[in-house]
């Protein structure tokens, strides 16, 4: 069977791009069912009423869809990026 | 109760005796058996070797050649997985709204616990069994297992232990088995029905089955490879088998011993696991004992096949072949400590449960090495994006994330929050069918043409692939939700508010089985009328020299007119003396 030839580098930067999509999506979506949107209105799995605040570090942040989106979109962007990195690195230096 | 489970494993008993009687009236079995004495691998070859098989079904109750039994394996683990997926189903339309409205609790439970067990007991050891009887003889240059009939022995365990799981649906007037698959003590004891009995001896069948697969892999690949295959250029797949028979041999015996110790609990007035002389947690340290490294025993051999497929299509070697090998033995090993991650909320000790955290953390370790070499390998290719190659990639997707999700949960602090919520749920489902599911896929797509002379239909493997991707992700994200927002495991009812995320889930779900209906379709028809294969090399792996054994054989299988009746090339078994 012969199928058109893609380079791999494409399909790896979509695939990292995806992922890092679907954990912004993710946070986002679990701003909105589980935090209620910051104590707007109320989500379905909000418990307590008010805005909930989680930290990473130093930062403190508002649980709400575009913080967590954004959470999820940095911490996996960054881990899967580290990774990806090491693929370049790797490969550049195995091919060469 | 008593009497009723005692006439039924007599009326069992008396089955088994019936069949095999029956069988070996019908045939002369000698006659056909590649090996002239018993099976074993120093046997002579006899010249019966290559008399024609038996024709119909006869041929497919009493072969003892590797390919005819993969093919079998094959069979058993698509029944049992539509049957594992009919039972989600049912459960996933209750779950679509909040009360009881289509089943009640009861089979619900009977549902969730039949589902668990055959998905992992009857679908996924039996389908890589399939992969591994079939193509590991191949890949490694041998005319066939080592022990052709302990092979026959293993496969035909598994009909009556599947029906002995099955027993609670199959038989009027018994209840079901609602124990969930970790069958966790003392509720396990108490519940009466005997088809809880029954499932026990089933699963202690299966477990037999899985062990004596296990001896033969490992026999067949220490001693049967060609002259031309030394443990260097031993190809990944088998490596992976190998690993993963080792664990099978460690896992299974245990659990066998535990399920007759929890027999005797419940039959017999022993107090292994009972609440008052015994120890309820004790079961869990054996179940989990054998339950961890059972999820390596599934997840190996599928490494292995992406990390077998995904090359072919990339155009290059497998990057960094050994430490992937070194990674599935580090996995191999570690599997064996980390078992009591699936207790850090019963109350043992806290010094304990930090060196389970720590092993289990560090199991992580070799899991990253081999995505890592997965995706350098892509990264630098040219990928032909085939169906084989769709389902690696989504494999390499999805098992980063239930990876990863994996890893909050061996955090201590993290589990003691999520333990039994949908979280977990979800994150092994990413694994189970977004991973383990997905390679096997690839495995079916990638030597179909070699199984079969023909090529299945292009069209439905890529919808297939997409609906999987889509449906698994809806599915199991929703899940991951339901768990952050405090939905506990194994109930068929909840509170209204969980009802949007169920709701995705149960979508998701749809997509799946739709994304199955056109497997099982594209199997079956392209098997009887699809377009023949006119060459011995369809994926044109000969270009960038990554033609294996299996094609090499396959190629001389399509030169000889003479029609092979047993593992061997025909010329081959001629010349050895
Ligand atoms: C990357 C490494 C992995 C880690 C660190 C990990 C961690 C965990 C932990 C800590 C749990 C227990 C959660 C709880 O009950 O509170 C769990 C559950 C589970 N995991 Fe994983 N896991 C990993 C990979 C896998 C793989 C490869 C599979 C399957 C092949 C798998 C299948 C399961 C299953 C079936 C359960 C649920 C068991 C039950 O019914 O309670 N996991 N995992
Ligand atoms: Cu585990």
């Amino acid at each position: 069977m012969s199928e058109p030839d893609t380079r791999g580098r494409r399909v790896v930067l979509w695939m990292y791009a995806s992922a890092v999509a679907v954990s912004g999506l993710f946070g986002y979506v679990l701003g909105i069912i589980v935090y209620g949107d910051g104590g707007g209105p109320a989500g379905p799995l909000v418990e307590g009423s008010g805005a909930a605040y989680g930290s990473v570090g130093p930062v403190t942040f508002q649980l709400n869809p575009v913080n967590l989106g954004l959470f999820g979109v940095v911490s996996v962007g960054t881990l899967l990026g580290v990774g990806l990195l090491a693929i370049v690195y790797a490969s550049e230096r195995a091919d060469a | 109760m008593a009497s009723s489970s005692l006439v039924l494993t007599v009326l069992m008993g008396v089955l088994l005796v019936a069949v095999a009687a029956s069988l070996a009236r019908l045939e002369d079995w000698r006659s056909y058996t590649p090996l002239s004495d018993v099976g074993g691998a120093l046997g002579e070859r006899t010249e019966h070797g290559h008399e024609e098989k038996p024709g119909g079904l006869v041929r497919w109750f009493t072969t003892v050649d590797h390919k005819d039994i993969g093919i079998l394996y094959g069979v058993y683990g698509a029944i049992a997985f539509v049957w594992g997926g009919l039972a989600v189903l049912l459960m996933r339309i209750e779950l679509a709204a909040p009360a009881t409205n289509v089943i009640g609790p009861s089979l619900y439970n009977g549902l969730m616990t039949s589902h668990g067990i055959t998905m992992l007991f009857l679908f996924g050891t039996p389908m890589i069994a399939a992969f591994g009887n079939y193509f590991i003889p191949l890949l490694i240059g041998a005319d066939d297992m080592a022990f052709p009939r302990i092979n026959a022995i293993a496969f035909w365990l598994l009909p009556p232990g599947a029906l002995l799981v099955w027993s609670g649906f199959l038989l009027p007037g018994v209840a079901t088995a609602q124990t969930s698959w970790t069958m966790y003590t003392p509720l396990s004891i108490q519940m009466s029905s005997p088809a809880i009995d029954m499932m026990l001896l089933g699963l202690h069948l299966t477990g037999v089955s899985a062990t004596m697969g296990a001896v033969n892999f490992i026999a067949t690949i220490f001693t049967e490879r060609g002259d031309d295959v030394g443990w260097p250029s031993l190809d990944i797949f088998s490596w992976t088998m190998l690993t993963q028979s080792g664990l099978i041999l460690f896992a299974f015996p245990l659990l066998g011993s535990a399920l007759v110790m929890l027999l005797l609990d419940r039959n017999f007035g022993t107090t292994f696991f009972t609440v008052a002389g015994g120890d309820p947690i004790l079961w869990q340290h054996l179940f989990w004992f054998f339950g961890h490294p059972e999820v390596y025993i599934l997840v190996l051999p599928p490494m292995g096949l992406v990390s077998l497929i995904l090359p072919k299509f990339s155009g290059r070697k497998l990057f960094g072949f050994k430490f992937v090998v070194y990674s599935t033995l580090a996995i191999g090993v570690l599997s064996f400590g980390v078992w009591a991650h699936h207790m850090f909320t019963t109350g043992i000790d806290p010094r304990l449960r930090a060196s389970f955290m720590a092993v289990s953390l560090a199991i992580a370790i070799p899991s990253a090495v081999k995505v890592f070499n997965w995706i350098t390998t892509m990264w630098n290719g040219k990928l032909r994006l085939t169906a084989p190659m769709l389902f690696c990639i989504g494999f390499v997707q999805n098992f980063i994330i239930g990876g990863v999700t994996g890893i909050f949960l061996a955090a201590i602090p993290v589990d003691l929050i999520l333990h039994d919520t949908y979280y977990v749920v979800g994150h092994f489902h990413f694994i189970v069918y977004g991973a383990i599911g997905f390679a096997l896929f690839a495995g079916t797509y990638y030597w179909f043409p070699m199984v079969t002379g023909r090529m299945y239909q292009k069209r439905f493997a890529h919808a297939h692939f997409w609906l999987g991707l889509v449906g698994s992700n809806l599915t199991f994200l929703a899940m991951l939700w339901l768990g952050y927002g405090g939905m506990p495991r194994r109930y068929a009812t909840y509170l209204p508010q969980f009802a949007t995320a169920h709701q995705i889930a149960t979508a998701g779900a749809f997509l799946i089985a739709i994304s199955t209906l056109l497997w099982v379709w594209n199997m079956v028809v392209s098997w009887k009328e699809g377009a023949k294969v006119d060459t011995a090399d369809p994926w044109d792996l000969e270009e960038t020299g990554q033609l294996t054994n299996d094609w090499e054989w396959y190629e001389q299988q399509r030169d000889t007119p003479v029609p092979a009746t047993d593992g061997g090339e025909p010329d081959d078994g001629q010349s050895a003396d």
